[in-house]
């Protein structure tokens, strides 16, 4: 009976965790993050497997060659996931568009990602909600060059933002037309 | 073989030809020796790929020149490398790889200082430091464990998943003895080369009245745990001991305006970086010695206006106009400061003067990352997108 209960407790506990798991084509909804539509199955990883920033992750190929993180902060919050009493960029409430851009290229940095760089800064509207968007580049830790997109916009007190990257060499125009679909699908739910 | 090792390092006799990682003398394949060196030759051959190495060949150029005045006869089997992060370190590997942080290099201000910190590594390079404490492991566990034990206790386990610079001073902690011993070494080294031997002090003094100012509270308590480097004597015992040594030079080798004109054409990008790392307290007392100089103020006041900025407090945006208004009164004043007062302005509803600042922006820098953006609030504002 023992054996039971312990058996019974450990099937209820791995039900409760959250692991990877295939997103199918079709409407994706994070956990707490705009909804957005998949052409193709993506693997997700949500934000209790995500050690690097606090939302939720798609990926094709893996992490490093490719990720797209659908992020929402209220005020106070950071992309990146920390430890107590490490400084990171934080969002706050009636950021400047143009501060947004810095929010994610001085987190990026802060990742260890170098010569981050927005370029072609420009307005766009995210979920309906006027915002911006740029390119992203730069160069992995490894010295590999980074691509990527990013497209933010603020609303009742809350950054929603998505954000793609991908190493410039094949991986990032293999996702590319892909992530703008779920860019141009996200929606709020 | 461990001795054999140390006492080939020891005597400066290593073979010299090239200086590509490994190219002297290898200790025997199955030893502890030959493990560390290999994972310091890996983590070496990871920082030429990597895109923070700084390869700039002037600022090299005057790294390795210095090394090599440090290391005097053994400049050949040494490496010198910049790596650009905004800590303040230094750091040196037992297969002769030297790091120096740009974070020391805007720091330190004078050539002095920087000749100091890298005596301070390279003694722990000719001493045989790391050496010495895989050791003193080796000594106290069964020789099977030894290396397992040696490299938990320096960290080079982590190596293997190297991202970034700061892993390697984890795996270069050494004993407070050996800092110290490197601390006497650097200034006996001053005094020998006609430098000012007080520059170790100064630059631990400024290090801790930046730490004191920091906005972190767990960054100001390393002032009461260790230094930056974690093992490392605290930073009061050693401004202490360090204030004790013998003087030969006061003020040799302490051209302030000489090194700025070194680190010069970094300057705004390092201090970008600061401005990155979210510390207003710390950045700002930067900031302040760093004007001391009275030269590059267009860069400095712009940049005391973005930690007044990033930091968001009451009457932070204030204090970032003003900075930003002082810092277009120099000619290095960064175009985008033109940008961020037109940001302010537009935040006040001061449209006319957010149009001519954003106006002025876009013609200082027609190539902006940004200009369809400030194109648009130009729209937006009722001025005219050019």
């Amino acid at each position: 009976m023992k054996r039971f209960f312990a058996l019974a407790a450990l099937a209820a506990l791995t039900a409760c965790a959250p692991t990877m798991a295939v997103a199918p084509a079709g409407t994706f909804q994070p956990k707490n993050a705009l909804a957005v539509n998949l052409q193709n199955s993506w693997t997700h990883i949500p934000p209790q497997l995500n050690w690097v920033t606090n939302g939720s992750v798609l990926t094709r190929h893996g992490v490093a060659l490719g990720r797209v993180d659908i992020v929402r902060l209220s005020p106070g919050e950071s992309i990146l996931r920390a430890a107590r009493n490490v400084d990171v960029p934080e969002y706050t409430s009636g950021m400047s568009e143009l501060e947004l851009v810095e929010l994610v290229t001085a987190s990026l940095q802060r990742l260890e990602y170098t010569d981050v760089r927005a370029e072609n800064v420009h307005p766009h509207q995210l979920a309906g909600v006027p915002g911006v968007r740029f390119d992203i580049h730069g160069k992995y830790p490894s010295g590999l060059n980074l691509r990527g997109d990013a497209v933010l916009a603020q609303a009742n007190d809350e950054l929603n933002l998505i954000i793609f990257l991908a190493p410039a060499a094949h991986y990032y125009e293999a996702s590319a037309a892909e992530v703008e679909q779920i860019i141009e699908t996200a929606r709020a739910s | 073989m461990t001795r054999r090792w140390l006492s080939v390092l020891m005597s400066g006799c290593v073979a010299l030809s090239g200086v590509a990682p490994g190219a002297f003398a290898q200790p025997a394949a199955n030893s502890t020796e030959a493990s560390l060196r290999y994972q310091f030759d890996d983590m070496e051959r990871r920082i030429l790929r990597s895109g923070r190495r700084n390869v700039d060949p002037a600022l090299n150029d005057y790294i390795h020149t210095l090394g090599c005045r440090v290391a005097a006869g053994r400049c050949d089997e040494l490496r010198f490398y910049v790596i650009e992060t905004s800590e303040f370190n230094a750091s040196m590997a037992p297969n002769g790889m030297m790091l120096i942080n740009s974070g020391l290099l805007l720091r330190a201000e004078s050539e002095a200082e920087v000749a100091f910190v890298m005596a301070h590594e390279f003694a722990h390079y000719s001493e045989n430091h790391m050496l010495e404490r895989v050791d003193a492991v080796r000594g106290a566990v069964a020789g099977g464990s030894a290396l397992t034990l040696a490299l938990a206790f320096t960290g080079i386990g982590a190596l293997a998943t190297l991202g970034y610079t700061a892993t390697m001073a984890g795996a270069m902690a050494f004993t407070r003895d050996q800092e110290r011993e490197s601390d006497m070494f650097a200034s006996r080294f001053a005094n020998e080369n006609g430098y000012d031997s007080g520059a170790g002090v100064r630059a631990w003094e400024n290090l801790r009245a930046e730490i004191s100012a920091s906005s972190n509270e767990a960054t100001r308590r390393r002032l009461t745990r260790g230094s930056v480097f974690a093992s490392h004597p605290l930073t009061a015992e050693r401004i202490a001991y360090l204030t004790e040594a013998p003087r030969d030079h006061p003020d040799a080798g302490v051209d302030r305006a000489a090194y700025r004109t070194v680190i010069r054409p970094h300057l705004q990008r390092w201090l970008a970086a600061e401005i990155s790392d979210r510390d207003a307290g710390a950045t700002l007392t930067l900031l302040e010695r760093l004007a001391a100089q009275g030269t590059d103020m267009g860069i400095i006041e712009y940049t005391r206006g973005e930690a007044y900025r990033a930091r968001h407090e009451e009457g932070d945006q204030a204090l970032a106009l003003t900075s930003y208004t002082n810092a277009i009164l120099h000619p290095d004043a960064p175009p985008e400061t033109w940008r961020q007062i037109g940001i302010m302005q537009r935040r006040v509803n001061d449209n006319a003067a957010a149009i001519a600042a954003f106006t002025h922006y876009l013609e200082l820098a027609p190539e902006a990352a940004d200009r369809p953006f400030i194109e648009s609030m130009l729209t937006t504002l009722g001025g005219t997108a050019q």
